[in-house]
């Protein structure tokens, strides 16, 4: 929504600042009549808890944060050794898996799939919002996800071809877009990070992704050698809670011999009133430069960068 | 923190939220400083649990908290608006005091009567209205859809919203006066 002056006479002479202030308030009524669904009020209350989470990680001491880091890792691992302890045991030695997906440079390549209504609306027609929405997935079609560890990047391209990063350095989060250099959101702050009303897709965080499905994820199945891609390591997960807003089901692909994620696929990925699947595959492992993360200041680049200011 | 406290935050982030979403938007027009401001209060909030007083309103302690940030917000911009002016902010606070006197358990009950008045528009500016503001078009799309100048659009806006806030006074959901703002 673009902003408007709400008041008719913006002469400083002649404010009025309770008619103005009243003004405002009509303004902020009416959006939130018309947007603050209970779901979308759910939502915000799901990301003050998830940043909450986040920013109790924060500390002043380093050596805590690198022993908050580990004790991190090591209950991925622990979570998901525990997981793929399974009578199969195919899936024992993860926590290497786990380890190297950690230190590799690695680039994926999103897809989305099949879009379906969850509640169809009247006359089926689309609404504005389902326009917006299907506007913000088809920008992640096709995007780009560089990931470092718990590090990344997304890359997407907007309809009129211009290029917008959104990133996590393991520290700061940032953004930047056609005009403006890069922005930082604030540690705890999560809103920048990731496309506006996708917040709570969980895929640019890969690590954060594979935490949740520890937590609220069960392994449905587990196998190696599947359809074509021989050699790797199968599984999938099946949420645990029907309700919680996440993929009904993620399937995983990963090569046992150097621990790369090569593909993982959300099924049902409810967003507003549709439903995507979305695909993650790995394109390539090119060492990506070692400042490819890091926010920095305007007008430097870090080598091979494209010029997006 | 114990147990409870979690309990009472997670209970009182629920039914403030909207209310503190209503009231960073009557004070900045950027959604997304809207977004890290409402996360930001909310995170704090958390982190000042302890300090809240419990025989005091938690939305009046939250948007105190709020209040704080978008002052910071202001306070480094080159440019601030006339609307961010402290007396505005304080007669957004107090009118936030009489909505919340009023009857129904959540914010949007509490303002409920806002449907009343849209039904009550003339025909083309409760269509702007609600061009603007549920379909999201801009001022150009209305305009086109509409048959009619920008600029008379933008007019139509926000005389649409005086309008409303008229509506809002004579049912006593916002003061009639700067006396009355400030009881």
């Amino acid at each position: 929504m673009e902003n408007e002056n709400i008041q008719d006479n913006t002469n400083p002479e002649d404010f009025d600042s309770l008619h103005e202030a009243q003004l405002r308030l009509v303004h902020a009524m009416l959006i939130s009549r018309y947007h603050d669904t209970p779901e979308s009020v759910s939502r915000r209350v799901d990301n003050v808890y998830l940043s909450i989470k986040h920013s109790s990680g924060i500390w002043h001491h380093t050596w805590l944060k690198v022993a908050t880091s580990m004790a991190a890792g090591l209950l991925i691992i622990i979570g998901l050794s525990f997981l793929f302890s399974n009578p199969d045991n195919v899936y024992a030695d993860f926590d290497n898996i786990m380890k190297r997906f950690s230190t590799c440079d690695q680039t994926y390549e999103i897809t989305i799939h099949k879009i379906q209504n969850i509640d169809s609306n009247e006359n089926n027609k689309p609404t504005r919002l389902d326009i917006r929405n299907i506007k913000t997935m088809r920008e992640i079609n096709g995007a780009t996800l560089y990931v470092r560890g718990n590090q990344y990047v997304l890359e997407r391209t907007l309809k009129d071809g211009t290029l917008i990063y959104n990133g996590f350095d393991g520290t700061n989060k940032w953004r930047s877009d056609k005009a403006e250099p890069r922005k930082f959101s604030k540690p705890g702050s999560i809103h920048r990070v990731v496309p506006e009303g996708v917040t709570d897709l969980l895929f640019v965080d890969i690590g954060e992704l594979l935490n949740v499905m520890c937590n609220k994820y069960k392994v449905t199945r587990g196998r190696d050698n599947i359809g074509n891609m021989t050699g790797l390591y199968y599984v999938a997960f099946k949420k645990n809670i029907p309700a919680l807003r996440l993929p009904e089901r993620i399937d995983l692909w990963v090569d046992p011999d150097n621990g790369q994620i090569k593909k993982l696929f959300c099924i049902n990925v409810s967003f507003e009133t549709k439903k995507y699947n979305m695909v993650i595959t790995l394109k390539n492992t090119d060492q990506l430069p070692p400042d490819w993360f890091c926010h920095r200041l305007p007008d430097t680049k870090s080598e091979g960068e494209l010029d997006i200011n | 923190m114990d147990r409870n406290s979690k309990d009472l935050f997670a209970v009182l982030v629920s039914e403030n939220s909207s209310m503190l979403l209503a009231y960073i938007r009557a004070s900045i027009d950027d959604q997304s400083i809207v977004d890290d401001i409402y996360q930001e209060t909310m995170v704090t909030a958390w982190r000042k649990l302890a300090d809240y007083d419990r025989s005091r309103p938690f939305a009046r302690w939250l948007r105190g908290i709020a209040h704080k940030l978008i002052l910071s917000y202001y306070s480094k911009q080159k440019k601030k608006p006339i609307y961010c002016e402290e007396t505005v902010l304080t007669h957004i606070e107090n009118e936030m005091i009489i909505v919340e006197s009023k009857t129904g358990d959540t914010w949007e009950d509490k303002t409920e009567v806002l449907e009343k008045c849209i039904n009550k528009l003339p025909e083309n500016f409760r269509m702007t209205i609600q061009l603007h503001y549920k379909e999201e078009h801009k001022t150009e799309e209305i305009a086109e859809i509409m048959e009619a100048s920008r600029e008379a659009v933008k007019k139509r806006l926000q005389r649409a919203r005086a309008m409303l806030a008229e509506c809002l006074k004579r049912n006593r959901l916002f003061s009639d006066s700067v006396e009355a703002s400030g009881k």
